[in-house]
């Protein structure tokens, strides 16, 4: 158990909650709290990670998927290998015995009427643990002394309210203790406790570690407690871990800009101690709404062109330099501002060329570009004909077998890293290949493997279906054949929903128009918009833009391409579409659309979610601006 | 110069089973412009502190003992000493002493003299010996209880001593907005037009470095870091001489509680305003504050100059305290915890609170209560064997 090896694998771990707006606002009625979105990390034998972050960044999130408390939106959690979502029936009691939780309250997660013994007796009972009462009740004695309670007699018979704070979470540290589990999750919990208490509470687990080689999940908002006890730390800053490494890699040398100014921030128990603060701008934005690009750019003293800057940032920036008064040359031709994602839009007051106002701002980008990442990252600036689109119905798509093997096929390379070598069907599954409306794998080893790749493949499938594909209910027939050791899907024709269908236009669409180089106008296109069933591309420029852009459109729809057949199967008419109800004088600026950063590994197993650290070292920016350290 | 004087303060809470003793026996002074740092665990006493000092006890509260005083000038406080060396408080001595200043006042007076300087120190003599500058002195009924409605000490809440409290979250009353509240504890207190008000209000938000043109939004719309330093422009809108900030930080995240620090050092440096600043958080004293009292149990244990505390350690519970926090600065060293919890405060342990869980505790600890032991000026220790211990309690700390 002291080996280091993985007991959790975290993998693109997503939850987003449902948040129902009020039922009169337009447009989108349903809205996500992003609450955690695409975090990785590892959890080995012995090891303690710590997961710090300012409240509302996810971390009890966090916790509570790997105890599947709650179901990821997306993502996966491997326990000892194990997907822990595909884990059913009998397997749930032993996963549940295996991770036990440690909660901030130890109040609360004592029941008020029952005695310290029956509280850590019940999930031994329950996990039927032991071989007798007797044995049981030894366990119980060993569990309190472990916890620090001794001589454990004293408190058999108590009950939680005649027992001091730092007592309680002893008991909780006992109880979940006593099941022998490989993991343990605690969720901030030394934050009740008094501060001289505290440090007990935190020796008593460290030297429980040492004993036992359980990896803890410890979360913590306090950066101090985190580095006492942690081996390792992961950084939170809204939904996504910015920063991983050995403890005092990151405390001593902090590398993303976020965990830089939080690290300043943290007081320290010394009145001599130098006070080097770096000021980050405003607040952590709500996790509904979440900057696009790098989620902490409009916060960040270092941003650069590459961070993904959008239509929002651009209007503060405005605002900061004085743009929009009255009698600025911006302000006094314009009668609003919409932002939009990447888009901004801006009406133009009545008798004002536009042609005017786009080369106001062609002439700020230009002259400030150097000095000014946000106008770097301005991709077009043009007027914009807001009541011309091009509109693109979708009909429900019937899906092929072919497809349908086609869709599993890429599913299951990009979610099942089976190549690689911690993997649990690593060996088991050693290929799958796609041949028609069947998909092969080829199991590996002994024979006996033949029965784990097939119910793998049922629950995946199974999985899957319930989860986001619908169509995969056409992948119903397994076959095992144990002469040539393969286990093959039959997939049937099936039908996709037709809400999705709209959405794979889109994305299509947009990938399309992105990598299309051969015209200039793609990129005047404006982000693809759903609605329904329907599609519509917007572009900037002159009329004659929007006829040029839909051949474009047509053309790729009707050359398809390996994925392609099945899109434009799934269209049912393109056709230009003037909105009733006039013309505005708009112009429009687009910013080029940027990936978050991933995790970028700077040596020594240090991983920053930072473009700065785009292919290892730290970049030199050109842009000299200072982090603001004061 | 000194404002704020706290003097063998007591205050008690009458509970079913008899008496919570929050505060029992509590002495320190504070002077202009300075910032005090009230630090101990949660439960030893310091929001009931603070809440003497602004004479806002809930109603079970019960002053038992002690005195307050405010703005006391020097002259009153030196005869006031001199007093009280000479006479006890409520002696038939000090009755005579009393009338005698009060018939040679009356003489001076009808000798069209009472302006003179002699009338003026007898006038001094006779504020010290009736306690005139003491705060609880104003409001404090036969039973203990506090008069809220004195005027005396109405006048003097929020215009010259003003609190921001703990939770300031919901300090604010949702239903209004937050520029609003803020005019109208200005216009309660001073007269002034709204509008004026209403500019002062802007320019505290700003002071505060929240943009002015948020004051017309409602408590809701500001995040818990706004809403803190809202809470402070309102108890800044009256300009008082003296702040208490109880646990001002304790509920925000790092980032959010360092600005707020900022912000308060910003206060200290521009305004001459005295703090005292309640925390759990030795961090936090360390640094904002210019001097510490550690409170353990209804009592200080030890008080002195924030480096005198931290470097030159004189007591045994401040040692623990310090040293079981960690912190992301240096090596890391293994955690002191200290044994066992604090006590109930119905029934305290006799003695020096602390000897329970204290490793340093002799058979005298059990019985006789420390008196303050200065180990060096400005540095006091309420521990039988401060100067023993010292040296050791500096090396370990
Ligand atoms: N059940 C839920 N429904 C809706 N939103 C939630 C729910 N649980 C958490 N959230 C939101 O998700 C975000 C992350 O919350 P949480 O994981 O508790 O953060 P942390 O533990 O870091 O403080 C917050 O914005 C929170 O409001
Ligand atoms: N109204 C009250 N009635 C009874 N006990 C109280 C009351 N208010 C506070 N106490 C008790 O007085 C003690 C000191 O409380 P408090 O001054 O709030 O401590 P601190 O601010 O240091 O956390 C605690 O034991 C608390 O439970
Ligand atoms: S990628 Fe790095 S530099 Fe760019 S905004 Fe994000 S944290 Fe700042
Ligand atoms: S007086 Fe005694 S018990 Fe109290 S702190 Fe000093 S040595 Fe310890
Ligand atoms: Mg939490
Ligand atoms: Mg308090």
């Amino acid at each position: 158990m002291f080996d280091g090896a993985t007991i959790v694998k975290v993998r693109n771990l997503k939850k987003h909650f449902e948040l129902r707006k009020g039922f009169l606002s337009f447009g989108k009625d349903v809205a996500y709290v992003k609450a955690v979105d695409g975090v990785d990390f590892d959890m080995r034998s012995g090891e303690i990670l710590g997961l710090v972050g300012e409240s509302g960044c996810g971390k009890t999130t966090v916790g509570r998927l790997l105890t599947r408390l709650e179901d990821p939106t997306d993502g996966f959690v491997f326990f000892l290998g194990r997907d822990i979502a595909l884990i059913e029936g009998q397997d749930v009691k032993v996963f549940r015995r295996n991770i036990q939780m440690v909660f901030q309250d130890p109040y609360e997660s004592l029941n008020p009427r029952t005695t310290v013994t029956q509280t850590i007796m019940e999930p031994l009972l329950n996990h039927n643990i032991g071989e007798s009462q007797e044995d049981r009740m030894e366990m119980v004695v060993h569990a309190l002394e472990d916890a620090g309670l001794a001589p454990a007699k004293e408190y058999l018979n108590r009950f939680p309210h005649e027992l001091s704070g730092g007592q309680r979470q002893r008991v909780s540290i006992a109880r979940a203790l006593a099941v022998k589990p490989r993991v343990i999750v605690a969720d901030e919990p030394v934050s009740m406790l008094d501060v001289s208490i505290r440090a007990g509470v935190l020796n008593l687990m460290l030297d429980l570690r040492d004993k036992y080689g359980i990896p803890y999940l410890f979360i913590t908002h306090d950066i101090a407690v985190a580095r006492y006890i942690s081996d390792k730390l992961a950084v939170m800053y809204l939904g996504r871990v910015v920063e991983m490494a050995a403890t005092d890699d990151v405390i001593f040398e902090p590398k993303h800009p976020y965990t830089q100014a939080l690290l300043s921030a943290v007081p320290v128990p010394d009145p001599d101690a130098k006070h080097g603060r770096i000021n980050i701008k405003g607040e952590v934005p709500s996790a509904a709404d979440i900057p696009l690009g790098c989620r902490f750019r409009p916060r960040c003293p270092k941003a650069f062109r590459e961070c993904g800057w959008e239509a929002m940032d651009l209007v503060d920036w405005l605002k900061e330099n004085d743009h929009l008064t009255e009698d600025a040359a911006l302000g006094g031709a314009i009668s609003s501002l919409h932002p939009d994602g990447l888009v901004l839009r801006l009406d133009i007051k009545e008798g004002v060329d536009p042609a005017a106002v786009v080369s106001t701002i062609e002439d700020m980008v230009a002259k400030g570009r150097k000095d000014h990442p946000i106008l770097d990252a301005v991709d077009s600036v043009d007027s914009l004909l807001t009541d011309r689109l091009i509109e693109i119905r979708s009909k429900p798509a019937h899906i092929s077998s072919e497809d349908l093997a086609n869709e599993l096929f890429t599913l299951l390379e990009s979610t099942v890293a089976y190549k690689e070598l911690d993997h649990p069907m690593h060996g088991i599954i050693a290929g799958v290949r796609l041949n028609g409306d069947r998909l092969t794998l080829s199991v590996g080893g002994d024979p006996s493997n033949i029965k784990l790749a097939e119910s793998f493949m049922v629950d995946y499938i199974r999985h899957h279906k319930r989860k986001n594909r619908p169509e995969l209910k056409g992948a119903r027939r397994i076959i095992t054949n144990e002469k040539e050791m393969t286990v093959n899907v039959l997939c049937s024709d099936s039908k996709e929903p037709s809400a999705k269908t709209a959405e794979d236009i889109a994305e299509y669409i947009e990938n399309r128009l992105l990598a299309d180089s051969s015209s200039d106008l793609t990129r005047l296109v404006l982000p693809v918009e759903t609605k329904r069933r329907k599609v519509n591309v917007r572009i900037m420029g002159p009329e004659s833009n929007w006829s040029a852009l839909s051949d474009i459109v047509r053309k790729h729809l009707a050359i398809g391409g390996e994925s392609g057949e099945s899109i434009s199967q799934r269209v049912s008419r393109i056709s230009l579409k003037t909105v009733k109800g006039g013309r505005k004088n708009v112009v429009a600026v687009k910013f080029t659309s940027a990936e978050e950063p991933p995790l970028f590994d700077v040596g020594g197993g240090h991983q920053v979610a930072c473009y700065l650290y785009k292919g290892g070292g730290a970049r030199t920016v050109q842009d000299t601006r200072s982090a603001g350290a004061t | 110069m000194v404002l704020l004087e706290v003097q063998d303060l007591k205050v008690h809470f009458e509970i079913q089973d008899g008496w919570v003793k929050a505060v029992d026996g509590v002495s320190f002074s504070i002077d202009s412009g300075e910032t005090m740092g009230l630090v101990g665990e949660s439960g030893c006493g310091k929001t009931t502190a603070a809440y003497a000092i602004t004479q806002l006890l809930p109603p079970n509260g019960r002053i038992k003992g002690g005195r307050i005083f405010f703005k006391e000038p020097a002259r009153v406080a030196q005869f006031r000493k001199e007093y009280d060396e000479k006479l006890k408080t409520t002696s038939k001595a000090r009755k005579g002493e009393i009338s005698r200043v009060k018939r040679k006042l009356s003489e001076l007076n009808q000798a069209g003299r009472g302006s003179s300087q002699e009338a003026e120190e007898l006038r001094d003599r006779l504020a010290a010996l009736t306690y005139s500058f003491d705060l609880l002195g104003l409001s404090t009924r036969k039973d203990g209880s506090l008069d809220d409605y004195n005027e005396d000490i109405r006048r003097i809440r929020w215009t010259q001593i003003s609190m921001i409290f703990q939770g300031a979250m919901n300090a604010f009353n949702p239903v209004f907005k937050v520029g609003d509240q803020i005019v109208e504890a200005i216009t309660l207190h001073e007269s002034v037009d709204e509008n004026a008000a209403r500019e002062r209000a802007k320019k505290l938000f700003e002071f505060v470095g929240i943009a002015p043109d948020r004051i017309d939004n409602y408590p809701h719309e500001f995040s818990g870091g706004m809403k803190q330093r809202a809470m402070i422009a309102l108890a800044l809108a009256l300009n008082p001489s003296f702040i208490i900030a109880d646990e001002p930080t304790t509920a925000l995240d790092v980032v959010t509680q360092d600005r707020i620090l900022a912000e308060i050092k910003r206060l200290q440096e521009k305004l001459e305003m005295a703090m005292m600043i309640i925390t759990h958080d030795v961090s936090v004293v360390a640094e904002v504050s210019d001097k510490i009292g550690v409170m353990y149990a209804g009592v200080i244990m030890e008080i002195g100059q924030t480096s005198q505390v931290f470097k030159n350690t004189a007591h045994p519970y401040t040692a623990g305290l310090l040293g079981s926090f960690p912190s992301i600065k240096g090596e890391k060293r293994r955690l002191i915890s200290i044994p066992g919890f604090p006590p109930d405060l119905v029934s305290p342990p006799a003695g020096c609170p602390f000897h329970p869980r204290c490793q340093y505790a002799q058979k005298r600890c059990e019985e006789e209560r420390p008196e303050g032991v200065s180990v060096e000026p400005g540095h006091v220790s309420y521990c039988h064997f401060a100067k023993q211990l010292w040296e050791k309690l500096r090396r370990n700390g």
